[in-house]
């Protein structure tokens, strides 16, 4: 009972999900991938990409600090962020940062940091979804097994 | 006919056997410093039922590669790598090795990929890679061995119309009227027939002109910091593209790093001499009766010692005999050759010209010694020759993987790489993945010891990179010495090899492979033997 309540709770968040842009069909690709031999696929692409775009914002949070901007350095941190992001189906970090790259050719610290704070919010957003996500689907998993 | 294969022996044309499984199985390298990226594009080819080698360092797949290029069918590399850069490392493997090579990248525009082509990718996708062309990338590795030897990649025998045409001195390059003629796009049968994916480029021959001014620009430069865009920007030669001048380059410095400098103050003393009559920073005159690049097309008997008159085997019109002003030189080496000495007749302008060719399975050098002065004797000829002596047993010996006794020898890779590069992750499709978090499947996957002892621990933070020296020494061992490759320790001629990359500009000493500095001190000793050179 409590395990449909769950699996109900968890489609309805990944609809809103999709719906929000926050994820896109790669995504999609990335679950058809799980299955018996990689049970925790999705899982470990999804911790590598918040552990890799949290190193990418520490980086970028040091280069802006500075008091001349490396902005090719920059630039190649959020190219780097944006195809990760791409590979994850992260829709809404990617235009974040297509985003991002255009204001990177004005060579304009203040608007660069204002782009930067709108990837960073959007991965947050995205963040705590797919916390939320993986808590519902690991409670899921667990019921499953139970059962069995 | 056997016929000479362009490049290195390493891109000697491999005959391949499908088993039925094929495509299953075929063995794929993917290279990517973005982790989420790689473990992405691992998991595609696993399920398309290749088995992956996938590595996050550039450094090490070009390592694992030139050491047992059989081991692999197809290499996916990634054009943006902080490392090294992608083109870098597809030229190198193009050059050296006959493995195609896909190119993988964020953008799609048509300036990236067609840079990608240019510089030898057979493909080119677009990140994230698509699980329905991957299933399909088998047919690369087809294609390649369907074609004939006879395969003249545009990189190591790229060329121009420069060194062609009919007569005239022109050496203008594209736009001459004459080029329309086709002489100039002239290329052997034995590349024509091509079913690949080759275009059709003329070719340039570095003659003993353009050789001298080339050498002039990276002395002026200096080898150290000699990088291919800076060479042809001092050269100045019309026509000569950056390719032309990188492939060129890194045979330069392997010849060098081999045979010494020595080796080249023959060619260079000549080759000064014949510049300095030419002068024209065109650098090459035409070739009146030249269609191609000196090409062996089929093994010439070891008497080229003698001066007895060798003909150039194998060339279309090569009963003229040429009388040409420019030969080419740092021509292919071939397949199966030792060393020879060849001698070209007598021209009608009354002059010898003598073409050596020192040509060996692995290290193409092949110097040109035409010109007006380069009237040499038997005696000069007899010292060259003992020369080549040493060069032939030095290519015999490392030929069979043993230490030539003029390396010293370095480190073997177990006590190596520790800090900054691992081998990623290496799996098999044929063994269970090694799956974070499949604790089960830790015991079958032996290879990937350094993964299985991370599984559950931060696998996607890059914990792995951070291994410190002694852990990550055995690890890395064992990662290597997996059953699927049989990596031979890091030694003799591959480390040496790895000498020459290292010294690119671009690849400062201790960022190289290992960073690690346990390891230094004989293979830094060794490097900067190389670099200083």
């Amino acid at each position: 009972m409590a395990a449909v309540a769950l699996k109900e709770q968890l489609a309805s968040l990944m609809d809103s999900m999709y719906q929000e842009g926050l994820l896109d069909e790669q995504f999609q690709q990335l679950q058809s991938l799980q299955d018996e031999t990689n049970p925790c696929f999705v899982m470990e692409v999804v911790t590598l990409f918040c552990d890799d775009a949290e190193r990418i914002f520490g980086e970028l949070d040091k280069i802006m600090n500075q008091p001349v901007v490396e902005f090719q350095q920059v630039d190649a941190y959020i190219h780097q962020l944006k195809g990760s992001s791409s590979s994850v189906g992260a829709q809404n970090v990617k235009l974040a940062c297509i985003q991002f790259r255009h204001s990177l050719e004005d060579n304009d610290r203040e608007g660069c940091l204002r782009a930067l704070n709108v990837v960073k919010r959007e991965y947050l957003h995205l963040r705590s979804k797919l916390e939320t996500m993986l808590q519902l689907e690991q409670r899921i998993q667990a019921y499953d097994k139970q059962k069995n | 006919m056997v016929r000479a294969i362009a490049g290195s022996s390493r891109r000697r044309r491999r005959q391949r056997n499908f088993d039925s499984n094929f495509p299953k199985g075929m063995r794929v390298m993917a290279v990517d410093d973005d982790l989420v990226c790689l473990k992405f594009l691992e998991i595609l080819l696993l399920h398309c039922g290749y088995a992956v080698t996938a590595t996050q360092y550039p450094c090490l797949a070009l390592n694992l590669l030139r050491q047992n290029s059989d081991a692999y069918d197809l290499v996916i590399i990634d054009v943006q790598m902080p490392d090294m850069d992608g083109f870098q490392l597809l030229e190198s493997i193009v050059v050296e090795m006959d493995i195609p090579v896909i190119m993988l990248s964020i953008h799609g525009d048509t300036k990236s990929v067609t840079k990608c082509i240019e510089h030898g990718a057979c493909d080119y996708m677009v990140k994230p890679a698509r699980f329905e062309e991957l299933k399909l990338i088998w047919k690369h590795v087809v294609k390649r061995s369907m074609t004939e030897t006879t395969f003249e990649h545009p990189l190591a025998t790229a060329a121009l119309p420069l060194g062609l045409g009919d007569g005239s001195s022109q050496a203008s390059g594209n736009d001459h009227p004459d080029q329309g003629k086709g002489k100039g796009n002239e290329l052997p049968t034995s590349v024509s027939d091509e079913g690949s994916s080759l275009v059709k480029k003329a070719r340039v021959t570095w003659s003993s002109d353009l050789h001298a001014v080339f050498v002039r620009a990276v002395n002026t430069v200096g080898l150290d910091r000699a990088g291919p865009k800076r060479i042809l920007e001092m050269m100045g030669v019309p026509g000569l593209s950056r390719q032309n001048v990188a492939s060129h380059l890194q045979k330069y410095r392997r010849a060098l790093r081999l045979y010494g400098p020595g080796f080249f103050n023959i060619v260079q003393g000549d080759a000064g001499a014949g510049a300095s009559g030419g002068a024209d920073t065109s650098g090459v005159k035409a070739k009146p009766q030249r269609t191609m690049a000196l090409a062996l097309t089929r093994p010439v008997p070891d008497n080229g010692r003698s001066t007895e008159d060798l003909r150039v085997a194998g060339f279309p019109n090569n009963q003229t005999a040429a009388p040409v002003s420019q030969t080419p030189m740092f021509s292919l080496p071939m397949s199966n050759q030792n060393a020879l000495v060849q001698k070209r007749p007598s021209t009608s302008l009354g002059s010898q010209q003598t073409i050596r060719q020192i040509s060996s399975p692995s290290y193409p050098a092949s110097i040109d010694l035409t010109g007006p002065q380069a009237t040499l004797d038997y005696q000069n000829q007899q010292s060259f020759v003992s020369a080549l002596d040493q060069i032939n047993d030095f290519i015999r010996n490392t030929s069979q993987n043993l230490l030539p006794s003029s390396i010293p020898p370095v480190p073997t890779f177990a006590s190596g790489p520790s800090t900054g590069c691992t081998t990623g992750f290496v799996t098999d499709a044929n063994s269970s993945l090694v799956q974070h978090g499949n604790q089960q499947d830790q015991s079958t996957t032996p290879p990937v010891s350094m993964m299985s002892s991370k599984q559950d621990v931060q696998w996607g933070s890059g914990a792995y990179t951070k291994t410190g020296p002694s852990s990550g020494a055995q690890n890395n061992e064992a990662t290597l010495n997996m059953d699927n490759h049989a990596v031979a320790p890091l030694h003799g001629t591959s480390y040496a090899e790895s000498a020459i990359y290292l010294s690119e500009p671009s690849i400062a000493d201790g960022t190289f492979l290992f960073d690690d500095d346990n390891e230094g001190d004989d293979l830094h000793a060794m490097l900067r033997q190389f670099q200083n050179k």
